[in-house]
């Protein structure tokens, strides 16, 4: 039968996130031979996070569902998303360690997180997809951050208790305050540096008010992402050819909204560049202070995910992540387009996903 | 008719009182973050945590009970006000069927929500560490329910004819009180 | 029948139960709700009762209104603002209606502190109707202004919508800013100027106000208003002065009036209780209708009216003008239904192409956008900043009332929007004279 999906994601349509959605849309056209449609809402249909439980009772079919809004429905699956402190320990870092963590994250939640794939099924979601935001930098106002004594008693916006605990460790404030009121915040000189991704420069016109940045620092990546989850229900009613193309679709959507976000990466500093806000590099000493706090904590998550939000074979995980992270920084060293990283992602991750069996 | 008014009075004024206190939280609390980051560089955990899913819950349902009592949910007079005593009578009592029946589908569909929460042990993770929040999702079910209540109690007492005994708190203006009697 | 006629058919419905009296966040959430089911199911419906309210109200930057209304409400119930207005009186008495003059400058100055329009009327609302209904105001004079000039809260920055507009269209905000607090002086000068007409034709309206104040009396009077240019100074400086935010000057705002009523010897138990219980029930009361109005946008989304929307548009004509008059009246019309979040996520992902088709600047257009969502803040029968003002005044206006007091300031915004689309400059230059 035809089958008319409805795609609820809470960015703007000319988001990295809204564009990708087009080409999931593509995908899952092309592959069920217009059989199955997909339209997307973005915003209007449910809010960030609402998506999660929006798609659960079916007020959209597929969501771009953030996990760490809801840590109890998913702490396994957010335990992954914490391992992206592992990026600033790359020995040689080429920049495309966010495609590599995608990767890495793709396959190990389908193939060796069955705790992961439960937590989407008791939410009535099938899993489908994933996908990564660039590593996080510091955007200050009128200061600027090289050494580690320039971070002492600086207030920087945090997005989540890591961004705190990594505040704290360096003797500055964390504060938290929601992405959107950032650009006032640092305007007014409540807030010296936001810790956030490049493309926010574009999304929320930080360029107007940043005059400095340090990349790199505080490093690190958000990939707390189910990028396409279906609703259940939906998914068990279909045909295993449309159920393919549904796999096809959320491979599409996770090269596309990890490449966009990627390329939007490079545009944005390249745009502040020739706005002229000045670019400073890290201090050897900051950036091995950088590692030091990443590997501690690290340590520090495993054992707060294991003791406090139940996340039982968490040494497990952090153990079996790390080499499968080591080969995928070596599967995207030659990418160098959207296709080649979709083509790379069906080959070695989701194809080998069974349509007939998988989410039932 | 009075004693059970009179509960639901009681009812509606400790939930009420409730939110009254989450309001005084609400603004200590972002005044005292303001003044521990601006004069003493450290800021709160939490706060917006706090304010939303704590405060802003409660103050937003809690007194909706309060709000059927004293008639102060909004409507628009316009036309009805130009009908028929008895026509008016009429829809004075849809209302409060619909009321209370809309209320207490929405109290039921936030109270499963919230037992999900409950078993889920729903939390929050903060820098201090773990926050649990699945109780704020029963202010939901307690709030809307208690309009239901009120509106069903109300409609028990048009359709009866009788005092509902409902207490309705008045709240008094200091410009038109005694001491300025000119007004 | 198509999803879209079970659309229509529903907002009929919708109309109807409102016109009957039955309180309107009812009527949105059985509407909303019974749309849902038979447009789709049982479960669709169901689910989105048990999503959508604790979402929307689980707020951060909401949280200002409940702040700001009990700034209003302490401000009101230990008499700090009598000063305030006295001193208007005097000051004032040569103009026509300079009570309602002084209250449209209130809310200016209130404008510039908040983001959002609603927290505006909470906090002149119990401020300015009273002290205008003891002069002997018309009723439907001061709570209309109020209201109306509530409006402006969204147009002078700092502002929600334009900070959302902006991230949406990918608009510079400082540049939104500029073109907004043009439009929002306008509105304001406008606004001043209509009262004075329609006073000196309607004496009635705003009796005149015989104070012989001597120097002494007059300069006397400016010494009490010091508790109220208090708490606005304190705010203004600490929001200026990177103290706090937007959405954090609410509760600032609530503590400097406690403290100053304090100092002032008003501040009484009973009078706090009295603040907080209208602080409650009237948030309480409001954002039943916001969580009402937020399912009926989900519910319009799902009917695919986004795609209706750009044809009935593009039915006005193919001339940039008059596709540009359909969006006008389009958002006229859905201004009357929905509250400005709504409305902007649900239309512009179809409008933004259409207006960049027209030629029209996108800057251009948010600043024309934001006034056209604040005109829906007062029409009927969804009209959010009358509700708010409904709340605070409690019996001394009739809903009613309040939507014929706005009726001619309604009147004034549409010649406003009329000159920003014939004279487009009249937004942009500013922005262009400090363009990075
Ligand atoms: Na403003
Ligand atoms: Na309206």
């Amino acid at each position: 039968a035809k089958e008319k999906l409805n795609f609820a994601y809470g960015y703007p349509a000319n988001s990295a996130v809204g564009l990708a959605v087009e080409d999931y849309a593509a995908a899952v056209a092309e592959r069920s031979g217009d059989n199955v449609t997909v339209t997307g809402f973005p915003m209007s249909l449910l809010s960030l996070p609402e998506t999660s439980p929006g798609v659960r009772d079916s007020l959209a079919d597929v969501g771009f569902v953030l996990t760490p809004y809801y840590p109890a429905e998913y702490s396994n699956n957010l335990f992954l998303h914490e391992q992206n402190l592992l990026i600033n320990l790359a020995e040689n870092p080429t920049g495309k360690e966010p495609l590599a963590f995608t990767g890495a994250m793709l396959e190990y939640t389908f193939n060796n997180c069955p705790e992961c794939l439960e937590e989407f099924k008791a939410q009535n979601q099938v899993y489908t997809g994933g996908g990564v935001t660039p590593l996080y930098n510091m955007l200050c106002k009128d200061t600027s951050i090289t050494t580690i004594d320039d971070l002492k008693g600086k207030r920087l916006r945090a997005g989540g208790a890591g961004f705190v605990r990594f505040a704290e460790h360096f003797g500055a404030q964390g504060v938290r305050l929601p992405v959107n009121e950032v650009y006032e915040a640092l305007d007014q000189g409540i807030l010296d540096c936001a810790m956030l991704s490049a493309p926010e420069l574009t999304n929320y016109n930080l360029y107007e008010v940043v005059t400095d940045i340090t990349l790199d620092v505080p490093g690190g990546a958000f990939a707390g992402v189910a990028s396409a989850n279906v609703n259940a229900d939906r998914w068990k009613a279909m045909s295993t050819e449309d159920r393919e193309a549904l796999l096809w679709g959320g491979n599409a959507m996770t090269a596309a909204t990890t490449w966009n976000f990627y390329t939007d990466d490079s545009a944005a500093v390249q745009k502040s560049r020739d706005l002229g806000i000045a670019f400073h590099e890290p201090t050897p000493e900051l950036l091995a202070a950088v590692k030091e706090f990443a590997a501690q904590d690290l340590k520090t998550v495993s054992g707060l995910f294991k003791e406090t939000y139940g996340v039982e074979r968490a040494e497990e995980i952090t153990a079996e992540f790390a080499p499968i992270l080591e080969k995928w920084y070596g599967l995207v060293t030659d990418i160098s387009t959207k296709e080649e990283l979709q083509q790379l992602y069906w080959d070695q991750v989701i194809s080998k996903v069974d349509p007939a069996t998988y989410g039932q | 008719m009075k004693p059970i008014g009179k509960l639901i009075s009681w009812l509606v004024a400790g939930a009420s009182g409730i939110a009254g206190i989450m309001v005084l939280l609400l603004v200590s609390h972002v005044t005292i973050d303001v003044l521990m980051r601006f004069m003493f560089s450290t800021p709160l955990d939490a706060t917006i945590l706090y304010v939303s899913a704590f405060y802003m819950v409660a103050i937003a349902f809690l007194p909706l009970g309060l709000v059927e009592e004293k008639d102060s949910h909004i409507a628009v007079e316009l036309l009805a006000e130009k009908l028929p005593n008895s026509v008016q009578t009429f829809l004075a009592f849809v209302a409060l069927l619909l009321t209370t029946v809309v209320m207490a589908a929405v109290a039921v569909r936030t109270g499963q929500e919230a037992m999900s929460k409950y078993a889920a042990g729903a939390y929050s993770i903060e820098a201090s560490g773990k926050v649990i929040i699945w109780p704020t999702y029963f202010v939901l079910p307690v709030g809307f329910g208690l309009m239901a209540l009120v509106a069903a109690w109300k409609l028990i007492a048009l359709a009866l004819g009788r005092d509902s005994g409902l207490s309705i708190l008045t709240v008094e203006d200091p410009y038109l009180s005694k001491e300025t009697p000119d007004v | 029948m198509s999803e879209l006629q079970i659309a229509g058919l529903f907002i009929g419905a919708l109309f109807f139960l409102i016109l009957m009296r039955i309180p309107i966040g009812v009527s949105l959430i059985a509407v909303s709700f019974a749309g849902l089911w038979s447009m789709f199911n049982w479960n669709i419906a169901w689910g989105s009762l048990g999503i959508v309210p604790y979402n929307f109200a689980n707020s951060w930057v909401l949280s200002s209104i409940p702040a700001f209304l009990l700034m209003g409400f302490i401000c009101y119930h230990t008499k700090l603002t009598q000063g305030l207005f006295s001193a208007a009186q005097i000051w004032l008495s040569g103009l026509p209606g300079g009570l309602a003059i002084a209250s449209v400058f209130g809310c200016a100055g209130f404008a510039a502190v908040t983001g959002s329009s609603v927290a505006c009327s909470a906090a002149m609302g119990k401020i300015a109707v009273p002290e205008m209904i003891r002069h002997r105001y018309s009723a439907e004079l001061a709570t209309g202004t109020v209201a109306a000039a509530g409006t402006i809260g969204a147009l002078i920055p700092p502002s929600i919508l334009m900070i959302l507009y902006g991230i949406i269209s990918r608009q510079s905000v400082s540049q939104l800013f500029l073109g907004g607090l043009v439009v929002g002086v306008i509105t304001l000068i406008a606004y001043v100027l209509l009262i004075v007409v329609r006073v000196k034709l309607n004496p009635d309206l705003a009796p005149p106000v015989h104070t012989q104040a001597t120097r002494a009396e007059k300069i006397r009077a400016l010494g009490q208003t010091w508790p109220v240019l208090l708490i606005v100074i304190g705010v203004f400086a600490g929001l200026f002065g990177g103290v706090f935010t937007p959405t954090e000057a609410g509760a600032i705002g609530a503590t400097l009036s406690t403290l100053v009523a304090l100092v002032y010897r008003t501040l009484t138990l009973k009078a706090l209780r009295m603040a907080i219980v209208e602080t409650i029930t009237t948030t309480a009361a409001l954002l039943i209708i916001a969580v009402g109005a937020s399912l009926l946008t989900r519910f319009l989304a799902l009917s695919g009216i986004g795609d209706a929307l750009s044809s009935s548009i593009l039915s006005f004509g193919v001339s940039p003008v008059l596709i540009m008059v359909g969006i006008v009246v389009v958002y006229l019309l859905l201004g009357m239904m929905l509250e400005p979040v709504g409305a902007m996520l649900l239309t512009l992902p179809v409008v933004l192409p259409l207006v960049d088709e027209t030629g029209f600047s996108l800057l251009w257009f948010g600043v024309v956008l934001v006034k056209l969502l604040e005109i829906g803040m007062i029409t009927p029968p969804m009209g959010m900043n009358v509700f708010v003002i409904k709340g605070v005044v409690g019996n001394i206006a009739s809903l009613s009332t309040i939507f014929k007091g706005v009726f001619w300031f309604v009147i004034v915004d549409l010649l406003i929007v009329a000159a920003l689309i014939a004279y487009p400059d009249i937004v942009l230059f500013l922005p262009q004279m400090f363009a990075r």
